[in-house]
C-alpha cells in the first residue's frame, strides 16, 4: 500500500509534457500491478530518464522556465543582493578591499562576486519592470475595484522603493566616515539605531 | 540495422520485445507487460516499458490508436515492421554463428 502511494507519487518526478503524454496510462498500469521496490526504483529511473531526454517525448513543447518562478527569482534577487549593495556600496568595497589581504582567492571571489552583483541587479530591474507594468494598467483602469487600485498603488510604491534607492544611496555616501571598526559597528547597528542609517523621509 | 537499433541504448532489447508483442496486433501496457513476459520470460516495469515506447513513438515505428478509453493501445507501423524483420534477421546470423561455432568448439572437445 505504501509502496503504491510512493509509485503514484514518482510520477510527478516525470516532465509535465510525458505527463500529458503517457501520466495516465502509467498510473493506470501501478494501479492494476503489484508495486514492489524494484517498481518505484523503476519509475525514478524511467523519470531521471526523461528528463536526460526532454526531446524525444513526442508532442513536447519547447522548454521554458516559468515567468512566475522567474519573477519570484529575480524579485528576491534583487531585494536581496542588489539593493542592499547600491544602499551601502562603500561597506561592501571595503568588506572585499579587507578580504583581498587575506589571499588570491578572496580577489577571485571578489571578481565573481562583482558579476553576480550587477547580474543579480539587472535582473532585479527587469523583475520588477512587469510588475509595475501590470500594477500601473490596474491603476488606471476604472473596471477595477477598490481595493485592486489601492494594491496596485502599494506594489507601485513598493516596487520604485526597492529598486530607485538613489537617494537614500547618495545620503549614505555623503555621510562622515566612523572611525569605528566596521566588525563593531555591525554589532551596534544590529542592537541600537546606528548612526550612518539613511535619512530619507 | 545495428545502426538504427544502437541509438536506442539500454532500450535496444526492450524496443525489440515491444516490436515483437506489437506485431501480433495493438495491445496497451498492461497487456505488453503481460504477453513479454510470457513469450520472453522478461518481467518488465512500467518505466523501462514506457522509456521504450516513447523512443519507439519518436522514430515513428509504433503509433499509439486514437480511443476513448483509459488504457491507450499501440500498433507497430511499416517501418516498424521493417526495423523489425531487419533485426530477427540480424539476430537469425549471431544465432547461426553461434550455432556453428559451438558445434565446432563440441567437435574439437
Amino acid at each position: 500500500m505504501i509502496l503504491r502511494v510512493i509509485a503514484e507519487s514518482v510520477l510527478s518526478l516525470y516532465p509535465n509534457a510525458w505527463r500529458q503524454r503517457y501520466g495516465e496510462e502509467v498510473a493506470d498500469l501501478v494501479a492494476s500491478r503489484p508495486v514492489r521496490v524494484r517498481t518505484v526504483l523503476d519509475l525514478i529511473g524511467g523519470a531521471a530518464d526523461a528528463w536526460l531526454h526532454h526531446r524525444r517525448i513526442p508532442g513536447r513543447r519547447p522548454f521554458r522556465i516559468p515567468a512566475t518562478a522567474a519573477l519570484y527569482a529575480l524579485g528576491a534577487a534583487l531585494w536581496v543582493l542588489w539593493n542592499p549593495g547600491v544602499r551601502d556600496p562603500q561597506s561592501l568595497h571595503r568588506v572585499w578591499t579587507e578580504a583581498t589581504r587575506m589571499g588570491a582567492l578572496a580577489h577571485t571571489l571578489e571578481g565573481m562576486a562583482t558579476s553576480l552583483f550587477v547580474t543579480a541587479g539587472v535582473m532585479g530591474a527587469l523583475a520588477v519592470a512587469p510588475v509595475v507594468l501590470a500594477a500601473s494598467s490596474a491603476m488606471g483602469s476604472p473596471g477595477q475595484g477598490l481595493v485592486a487600485r489601492a494594491t496596485a498603488r502599494h506594489v507601485v510604491r513598493t516596487a520604485v522603493a526597492v529598486a530607485v534607492p538613489a537617494r537614500c544611496s547618495a545620503t549614505s555616501t555623503t555621510r562622515r566616515p566612523s572611525p569605528v571598526p566596521s566588525a563593531t559597528r555591525w554589532r551596534a547597528a544590529s542592537s541600537s539605531r546606528p548612526s550612518w542609517r539613511c535619512r530619507c523621509p | 540495422m545495428a545502426r538504427k537499433t544502437s541509438q536506442l541504448g539500454r532500450f535496444t532489447d526492450v524496443a525489440l520485445l515491444v516490436l515483437i508483442s506489437l506485431a501480433e496486433g495493438q495491445k496497451h501496457g498492461y497487456r505488453m507487460i503481460h504477453d513479454i513476459e510470457e513469450f520472453s520470460g522478461t518481467a518488465l516495469e512500467p518505466g523501462t516499458l514506457y522509456g521504450a515506447l516513447m523512443r519507439l513513438e519518436e522514430r515513428g515505428w509504433i503509433e499509439p490508436v486514437e480511443t476513448a478509453e483509459r488504457r491507450k493501445p499501440y500498433r507497430i507501423t511499416e517501418s516498424g515492421r521493417d526495423t523489425l524483420r531487419e533485426q530477427l534477421a540480424t539476430l537469425r546470423r549471431i544465432e547461426r554463428a553461434g550455432a556453428r561455432r559451438t558445434a565446432i568448439s563440441w567437435g574439437l572437445s
